[in-house]
């Protein structure tokens, strides 16, 4: 048995394909049932997001089996095969597993080490078990992979320094104030940035935002959305003494903060520090403001710095990342090599119940004992007996599954028997 | 054997502290503390030996006292982290430590005799609080140099290996603040302590004494910063400024008193 995938990603496929192919929550139980009554797939497991659509299939033989899905695939969406193929790649075996952590790390992800992906995830290992697609392979394939990326997220810095132009304005409000929870932002202007800033600052846990606008009722709607106060426009250098963070973006043709005013600012402050993020293009923040002590002040350009500088940081640690991807992956296979011997342990088990129940019977007969509760005697006997042999040579028997290697047949018997004072 | 297991705790904690700055891995950092709270364990087992052995405190010699520096630092560094979690202090105290340690040894290690005079009540509660105190105060001066670097790099918007590893301005301000105050507190205690045992020993508080001279002003430069602080308030700037200014002061203090004593 071996794992499949068949998919397709931000890379390999445009924004329309992706939305083609996607699939939706309605459609899954329909899809996994045309999947699984394929014989020869025992387990499938559908991976759908905005930037991917993976099929991933338990099977035999990937090469026929990954064709049936591809088959499913294109009649769902409509699409020719040929036309199907030019945007999907085929992983199997170790690189499906390979694959499978890695996109649950977020390492194939868009914005590489965001957190989303790993959600999705799970999410996806839910419903392959809510709509029968999942065995023993998958579930256990599912604890290996919340295993390693929680290895990967706890111990590599994958997901840390933001690479969005917005988040990383808060990140480094974080580095000057620490804990922003008893720290209050000023948002000048009310479009999309301000809107994205001023959301992060609230899941960042903001103490308090006041919004300003040129056109109040904006300013009032996006106070409104996030918990904040509106400001009359030709109001708001009032607020800023009690404003340690200040994020602008508007259309101002001219500077809306002149140094003087921070300088003016500051000694009401007593000198506590202030963050000034100008969006803006043009400016809006004097970047004099700068030369100013304990004031900080930082531009569009500043902050792409910032997130190329993060994005860099970022491609380091996911090649620490893949040392924890490559060890879940071996630990993974141990498993499934371990696996291998199951039917064997069965065979002999039953093997070993057959006979034990053929000498229990000539037994009875031989020596005439018709009284039951004699017989369940010997019997729990003859049983016990029969576990305390064979558990030594079952364990490592288990145990040795998972090395490979060769033995003869004296050594293995050594080894299963614990034969160690035989010279 | 101590002596020898709490020096190679600091080498470890401080080869492991540079090699978490520069690599990340976050077991380093574990690795980091292990060996720094060992080291502790170990200078402390090391005093306690040698209380059980021969009912004294090894203050009076010049090895005693900088092993319980390093010994002090140590534990300012485990009591700071378990507040503000900030692995990069270690960067700063470890070398110290470690320096402290190798000036111990070369004094002459544990010493076999200790000084008569360095027995007593009062001195027991005079040196370990000054020493405790110095060493907070070092500490604090630690946190106003990570101060200036850490805002440099925010002006300057560098974005490298320092701006990451080192803790926002904020918390390094919290940091000074609490290493001041305890480090002040202290201090206090252990100038006091000292007065009394001076009156108990001779019978007189001798103000003409370099020790006592260059301690009260190290008391007033330290009690002015925080005084001002109370009543005025200061920028983070200022304060981590301040720091600085008052450690150059206790420097000149030691330097003083060794410059006066031995001459």
């Amino acid at each position: 048995m071996q794992l499949a995938v068949l998919g397709l990603n931000h890379n390999t496929a445009p924004v329309g394909v992706r939305e083609t192919l996607a699939v939706d929550g309605s459609e899954l139980a329909e899809i996994y049932s045309e999947i699984m009554s394929n014989d020869r797939i025992y387990e499938a497991m559908i991976i759908s997001t905005c930037n991917r659509v993976e099929y991933y299939i338990v099977t035999d033989d990937f090469l026929c089996n990954i064709e049936s899905v591809l088959e499913i695939v294109s009649e769902h969406c409509k699409m020719d095969r040929s036309e199907l193929r030019k945007y999907t790649y085929i992983h199997c075996g170790e690189d499906s597993v390979r694959h499978i952590f890695r996109v649950a790390s977020g390492l194939d992800s868009l914005v590489m080490g965001e957190p989303q992906i790993f959600g999705q995830v799970k999410d996806s290992f839910e419903n392959c078990r809510l709509y029968g697609g999942a065995g023993t392979f998958l579930k256990k394939l599912e604890e290996y992979t919340i295993k390693t990326t929680k290895k990967v997220r706890t111990y590599t810095g994958i997901g840390e320094n933001p690479v969005s132009v917005s988040y990383a304005a808060v990140e480094l409000a974080t580095k000057i104030f620490g804990s922003l929870s008893d720290k209050h932002a000023l948002i000048i202007g009310a479009g999309e940035m301000c809107e994205l800033a001023s959301k992060h600052l609230v899941t960042t846990g903001i103490g308090g935002i006041t919004v300003t606008n040129r056109t109040f009722e904006k300013a009032q709607r996006l106070a409104g959305e996030v918990n904040g106060s509106a400001v009359e426009f030709d109001r708001f250098k009032t607020c800023l003494p009690d404003s340690d963070i200040i994020i602008s973006s508007t259309g101002a043709t001219d500077l809306l903060v002149t140094a003087a005013d921070v300088k003016e600012t500051m000694a009401q402050r007593k000198r506590r520090p202030m963050f000034f993020i100008d969006i803006a293009v043009p400016r809006d923040i004097d970047p004099l403001i700068n030369e100013l002590e304990n004031v900080y002040v930082y531009s569009i350009d500043d902050l792409k710095a910032v997130v190329d500088a993060n994005r860099k940081q970022r491609e380091k640690e996911a090649v620490k990342a893949m040392e924890y991807i490559d060890a879940g992956l071996e630990m993974f296979y141990e498993w499934l090599e371990s696996m291998k011997i199951i039917p064997v342990i069965k065979s002999l088990r039953q093997q070993f119940e057959e006979k034990k129940e053929e000498e229990l019977k000539r037994f009875s007969s031989k020596f005439k004992i018709e009284d039951k509760e004699e017989l369940a005697k010997i019997e729990y006997l003859v049983t016990a007996y029969m576990n305390k042999v064979l558990h030594t040579p079952l364990k490592n028997l288990k145990n040795a599954s998972a090395v490979k290697g060769r033995y003869s047949l004296d050594e293995a018997l050594k080894i299963l028997f614990e034969l160690e004072d035989v010279k | 054997m101590f002596f020898d297991l709490s020096i190679l705790c600091a080498v470890l904690a401080l080869l492991h502290v540079t090699l978490f700055i520069f690599m990340g891995h976050q077991r380093l950092a574990a690795i980091t503390n292990i060996f720094a709270v060992l080291g502790l364990v170990f200078s402390s087992a090391q005093f306690i030996t040698l209380w059980q052995t021969k009912h004294v405190l090894p203050f009076g010699s010049v090895s005693g006292l900088f092993l319980f520096l390093a010994q002090a630092l140590m534990l300012v560094y485990v009591m700071m982290y378990v507040k503000y979690r900030r692995l990069t202090l270690g960067l700063f105290i470890f070398p110290l430590t470690v320096l402290f340690i190798i000036i111990a040894r070369f004094a002459g290690g544990i010493p076999a005799n200790v000084n008569p005079h360095a027995a007593g009540f009062w001195l027991y509660i005079h040196l370990p609080f000054t020493i405790i105190g110095t060493a907070f105060f070092m500490v604090s001066t630690i946190g106003g140099i990570m101060y200036f670097v850490q805002e440099r790099q925010l002006k300057n918007k560098n974005f490298g290996i320092i701006f990451r590893s080192f803790p926002p301005l904020d918390t390094i301000d919290k940091l000074i603040n609490t290493t001041l105050y305890i480090g002040f507190y202290t201090f206090t205690i252990g100038l006091l302590s000292g007065l009394i045992w001076m009156m108990y020993a001779k019978g007189m508080i001798n103000i003409y004494s370099p020790k006592l001279v260059f301690a009260i002003i190290t008391w007033i430069i330290y009690s002015g910063i925080t005084f001002y602080k109370q009543i005025k308030g200061m920028s983070p700037k200022d304060t981590a400024l301040s720091t600085i200014v008052g450690f150059i002061s206790v420097l000149i203090t030691y330097v003083g008193v060794a410059f006066f004593v031995m001459g």
